[in-house]
């Protein structure tokens, strides 16, 4: 008899005891709490580009104009060299655009988008009657265009490629 | 026989008793936890309390977890920065990054947003996390507006955004991020390369050492009841809070 008490009564304690511990799990987990994820990734593409000077000469005129056929925009600046004799009878002429700046060169005031090219430099040489064989150099260069805190594009000719041809 | 079928009843009965009063004192207990959280709309409406919580990026809604009529969690996960894929992307312009966030469920909620940023090498599955470059080079900047930055809980990767006040139902947070802009810096790191052609022409190519490296971040918008406001948000996001009179919570 004893033992039959025993095993009724713990079915019905374990039992009790079940359905106590289901009823506070549950009331655990009363706080509604909800959440969302997102992501995204950019990636950086920083690629030089490549600017290829065109050069003509005709009348004692060196005809430069400079094309961007690269990926990316870029802005371009050119000096040209003489020989220390001919270089102050160097004549420049032809778009507005490009100006004398810093470091000798004359710098193109547009940005060159990419497969762009810049309008025409002329560079007036004066042989100064010499009979001499004298090279004119065209040095060219590029840099990337930067962005400011207020998103104003901005060369930056520390960062430079260089090209240089004859 | 007779003795048997009356010493059963007796010590069962004590005993089922005693389970009974343990059951209904439990359910009690969350009868009451219940009508705390739902009396205001079971008294106006048959409708359920359902939470509910998306993230706006721009003006449209990214993500959304919400909790509907039918018992179910209506949710869809999203893709941010999918604007600044359209273009290539360039260093140190300023780009719209226009974070907010909606309670899109039909009961109040306390909202905070965490938010990581890093930096990996290369795409998709061959990326690999790079954590020497810093993930403050991934300026996403934030706007304070009502919004509390946990600085015991941030890191360099990671940012823990607390929305000060209660946020209705289907309201609108202020933008906790308005604009995106990746550190110039990362494109003065160079190697040159030098090369002469057949024509003698001499080509120096400046080589940016972080091309094609990309970054990521990621939000995480958490919700809960307003109810039970300290006990709620210590058990659902482990952090102590202060509940003023009108609903703000303030770290502790």
């Amino acid at each position: 008899m004893k033992k039959k008490f025993n095993k009724k009564s713990l079915c019905l304690a374990a039992a009790a005891l079940a359905l106590t511990a289901g009823i506070s799990v549950n009331s655990a987990m009363a706080y509604f709490t909800t959440y969302t994820t997102a992501a995204g990734d950019v990636t950086i593409s920083l690629g030089s580009t490549v600017t290829i000077p065109e050069e003509k000469v005709s009348d004692w005129t060196k005809h430069i104009v400079i094309k961007n056929t690269g990926d990316y925009e870029c802005y371009v600046r050119v000096k040209v060299f003489a020989g220390e004799k001919y270089q102050d009878g160097l004549v420049y002429q032809g778009s507005q655009k490009w100006s004398p700046g810093e470091e000798d060169y004359y710098y193109y005031s547009d940005i060159v988008p990419a497969g762009g090219e810049t309008e025409e430099l002329q560079v007036k040489i004066d042989s100064k009657d010499s009979e001499e064989e004298f090279n004119i150099i065209v040095a060219q260069e590029c840099t990337p265009v930067l962005y400011d805190d207020e998103g104003k594009p901005y060369a930056d000719w520390n960062a430079k490629q260089e090209e240089v041809g004859e | 026989m007779k003795k048997k079928k009356k010493s059963f009843s007796v010590k069962p009965v004590i005993l089922l008793s005693a389970a009974a009063l343990l059951l209904l004192g439990s359910t009690v207990g969350s009868a009451r936890a219940a009508l705390t959280y739902y009396s205001e709309n079971y008294s106006v409406q048959m409708s359920t309390s359902n939470i509910g919580v998306s993230l706006i990026e721009n003006g449209d809604k990214i993500s959304y977890r919400d909790y509907n009529e039918n018992d179910e969690w209506n949710e869809s996960t999203g893709t941010l920065l999918s604007d600044l894929k359209k273009e290539k992307l360039v260093l140190g312009k300023t780009y719209d990054e226009k974070l907010s966030v909606t309670n899109s469920g039909s009961i109040d909620s306390y909202v905070r947003v965490i938010l990581y940023k890093s930096w990996s090498k290369g795409e998709g599955e061959n990326a690999v996390k790079d954590t020497t470059l810093s993930p403050a080079l991934i300026d996403l900047n934030l706007t304070g507006n009502g919004w509390t930055e946990d600085k015991n809980a941030s890191t360099k990767e990671r940012t823990v955004l607390y929305y000060n006040s209660i946020l209705p139902a289907g309201e609108t947070t202020p933008e906790f991020a308005d604009t995106l802009r990746i550190d110039p810096a990362l494109g003065k790191k160079v190697t040159e390369h030098e090369t002469i052609d057949e024509n003698g022409y001499k080509t120096i190519t400046t080589v940016y050492d972080y091309d094609g490296y990309s970054f990521q971040v990621e939000a995480e918008v958490d919700a809960v009841q307003t109810h039970n406001a300290q006990d709620a948000i210590k058990s659902a996001w482990g952090v102590d809070v202060d509940v003023a009179a009108n609903g703000d919570i303030s770290l502790r």
